[in-house]
């Protein structure tokens, strides 16, 4: 044989050398499966819907490329034994990718490899046809190596290895190889062979969304329906979407107003909304942290929900002293008007001490309780990261869909960060596995969620693609992390 | 920003700008196009740029009163430049009503060529027998929408409008209907119930029954976005009805694409759906209308 094949001919001969060992007889299992095995039909669906957190990550094989591997994890509190998931070709298929994301439901973390699409420091795509076998087998130990320091993974066990085809599925332990078919009827056979051989035996996360989404997919083969996302009618637990935002803010009982913070030497000042919960008591600080397009109707009826919430919202204008004749954002005439007349007026280091200014601003109020965290969306999620690295007293960040800060400021963080995000995000979303290993490395708190289907501002247009289900999910997390953390 | 009529002022985010300057890229990443700077000849504007997009438009438009049976349909006109004659689009709303970003579509058609009419479909039905103006919000309008509409006066507002357009003495004697969403299904359902129309393009919006189906005479043109299963889910039946019956139903699905994909361009693969299905709505306009 030669040296150099294509891996799509390697990997079919792996998988038909599994096939071809005997199938283990089908025994009764003793378990009831929480998952099955996928049609080939439904894999796209099933990815689609499924709840459990997926994301491919970025794995470094040279200092100036990268690999991707797709990876689920499940839902469960405690570390998990790692599965490497491979298909019949070298590039992960939906269904490889829905029989992973199936075994994750029996409490595994999986893993799908993709060696050949080759990212390089410009953040540039290509994917390979054929790679030397012995450089595949080098890029497969580096995703196994990345898997294993997953924060989830239980990097004390010895990945397991699994090839997955139409005609069977082998998986390969430290006590040798043993092959199934690839058939519902065997499925429970081989869960059950795989806790066995590593000792798996979860209590998984009780998950309400999940089972909803189960049920969803059930009664209607082909069509998820969002749990929310009617436009038209804001959700009381929910922030209001696009279409909602006027109202939301029209009809609102709370108290609200503009105040202007002045800013150390500068004769601007930060033309600030701030909107308090109902009733006297003191509680927590959210500094709000604008979108791209300033603070628009969206982005001052999401200060509303924080506040609907329980705590004092304080959304600056960050744009205050770029609009016409000095004006702030409500100067210009319309949206693109405004974000073309801040456009490079106000820089990174200029919009951290505005928010500086603005978080000591509101701890001195009245009912302030002395606790403080940021939340951002898009350029606002940047921002609030960044926050978190500029104010050490913070006692939360909230990012939604935001980049980043550099290594050198993120080793600066205190406080947890909560990152939400969509996957149909480019880079935004990719970037997130870097930022976890990143933020892990320096021992900093971060959860972050990669919502499936899910595009960038999902805060904001609910209604479209998967968007109703994350914000459904993204939403409440976001509360409860507050109220964690500004109690 | 006093301007801000009913429509949404606010609309959508994304620009990629994030602290660190990445800019998008790779799997899924958000399209070049609508976001919220100046709108692209050529283009839809988007959510973002429609309102100064009409505010400022160089175009001839006005609002007319067009009678329907004894009563009138509120309606937005704009012309193209020059006095050359011209085919006409009658441009028929989304959920959200005759916003400015209806209003966007209409100026684009014109700046492209066409007299375009966006009517609309609340006029009398608003408070105090008002039109979309005297809506306070769009929440409000998406209700007017959905519960006092009635889609045969609907068909009937946009027949009468079309009728109006053809008799302008600019007009060629050539009409089309481009509609979004709920008024994607109003323009299919105008391919087979307007006997003056001469195609259709369909944005997102279901088709109607079999039997209204096959009355189609005219080539109809309908785009749709893969992440938007409620309505592309519908596209393979109807295009399997409408080969049985022999008419023209061209189609496509743009991948990465949602639902609104028109209006909320920075999302997901919006935009590079948004650039080539505007791109074949105004080069199947100029082989029918022309």
């Amino acid at each position: 044989m030669s040296r150099t094949m294509t891996v799509v001919k390697a990997l079919t001969l792996v998988a038909v050398a599994g096939a071809s060992i005997a199938g283990r007889a089908p025994a009764r299992p003793a378990i009831t499966p929480h998952s099955t095995l996928p049609s080939v039909t439904g894999a796209k669906h099933l990815l689609n819907t499924t709840t459990r957190h997926r994301e491919w990550i970025v794995v470094p094989i040279s200092p100036d490329a990268s690999v991707l591997a797709w990876v689920v994890h499940p839902e469960r509190s405690d570390r998990a034994q790692v599965l490497v998931v491979r298909g019949e070709t070298a590039l992960p298929s939906d269904w490889t990718r829905a029989v992973s994301d199936q075994l994750s439901a029996e409490g595994y973390v999986t893993v799908v490899p993709d060696v050949l699409t080759e990212i390089d420091r410009q953040g540039n795509r290509q994917t390979r046809d054929a790679l030397d076998v012995s450089e595949i087998g080098r890029r497969d130990d580096a995703v196994r190596r990345a898997a294993l320091q997953l924060p989830d993974a239980d990097a004390t066990l010895r990945p397991v290895e699994l090839n997955v085809s139409a005609t069977g599925i082998s998986v390969e332990t430290r006590e040798g190889r043993e092959s199934f078919a690839a058939s519902a009827a065997a499925w429970p056979t081989l869960v059950q062979y795989l806790n066995e051989r590593t000792g798996n035996a979860p209590t998984l996360t009780d998950n309400p969304h999940a089972m909803h989404m189960a049920m969803v997919s059930q009664a209607s083969a082909g069509a998820a329906r969002p749990v929310a996302g009617d436009i038209g009618r804001k959700d009381p637990r929910l922030p209001a979407d696009y279409f909602m935002a006027r109202a939301t803010i029209r009809d609102s009982t709370l108290k609200a107003e503009w105040v202007d913070i002045p800013l150390e030497g500068d004769t601007v000042t930060l033309h600030t909304l701030v909107v308090y919960p109902a009733g006297a008591a003191r509680t927590g600080v959210v500094v709000v942290m604008q979108h791209g397009v300033g603070v628009d109707e969206w982005q001052r009826a999401l200060a509303y929900q924080i506040a609907e919430d329980g705590f004092i919202a304080v959304l600056p204008d960050l744009w205050s002293g770029t609009g016409p004749n000095g004006g702030n954002w409500d100067a210009s005439e319309f949206v693109d008007d405004a974000v073309r007349n801040a456009a490079g007026k106000v820089s990174p280091e200029e919009a951290m001490k505005r928010y500086t200014t603005a978080r000591e601003w509101a701890l001195k109020l009245p009912r302030a309780n002395g606790k403080s965290a940021s939340i951002g969306f898009c350029m606002g999620g940047g921002n609030s990261f960044r926050f978190a690295a500029e104010v050490p007293q913070l006692n939360g960040a909230v990012v939604y869909y935001g980049g980043a800060p550099p290594e050198a400021q993120m080793a600066r963080i205190q406080a947890p960060v909560l990152g939400l995000y969509g996957e149909n995000d480019g880079r935004m979303a990719d970037n997130v596995a870097e930022t976890r290993v990143t933020m892990a490395r320096l021992g900093k708190q971060y959860e972050a969620r990669v919502y499936a289907k899910t595009t960038h501002s999902f805060a904001m247009f609910q209604h479209i693609g998967t968007n109703a289900d994350a914000i459904a999910d993204a939403w409440p997390r976001t509360i409860e992390f507050f109220r964690r953390q500004l109690r | 920003m006093k301007r801000c009529t009913v429509a949404v002022l606010s609309v959508a985010l994304a620009i990629p700008i994030v602290v660190g300057g990445q800019a998008p890229a790779g799997r899924g990443g958000r399209g070049a196009g609508g976001g919220p700077f100046a709108k692209v000849p050529g283009q839809l504007a988007s959510g973002w740029n429609a309102p100064s997009t009409v505010a400022r438009t160089t175009l001839r438009h006005e609002w007319v009163d067009i009678p329907v049976g004894s009563s009138t349909v509120h309606t937005w006109i704009e012309y193209p430049n020059g006095d050359a004659p011209a085919g006409v689009v009658v441009v028929m709303s989304y959920e959200a009503g005759l916003d400015d970003w209806i209003r966007s579509v209409a100026d684009e058609l014109a700046a492209s060529g066409f007299i375009a009419l966006a009517p609309d479909v609340l006029t009398g039905l608003g408070p105090n027998g008002g039109n979309y103006d005297a809506l306070r919000s769009p929440d409000e309008v998406i209700r007017a929408i959905r519960t006092r509409v009635v889609p045969e006066q609907a068909m009937r507002q946009y027949l009468a409008a079309a009728t109006y357009g053809a008799t302008l003495p600019r007009a060629n004697g050539r009409i089309g209907s481009v509609g979004f969403g709920p008024g994607g299904t109003f323009s299919f359902r105008f391919a087979a119930e307007a006997p003056v129309v001469h195609a259709a393009v369909v944005f997102y919006g279901v088709a109607p029954d079999d039997a209204t189906l096959r009355k189609i005479t005219v080539p109809v043109l309908g785009f749709y976005g893969e992440d938007d299963p409620a309505v592309t889910g519908t596209v393979a039946a109807t295009a399997a009805t409408l080969q049985r019956a022999g008419k023209s139903f061209e189609h496509r699905t743009y991948p990465g694409a949602t639902h609104h994909f028109g209006l909320i361009q920075v999302e997901g693969r919006n935009g590079p759906a948004t650039q080539d299905a505007w791109t074949r709505t105004l080069a199947f306009f100029k082989e029918h209308l022309q």
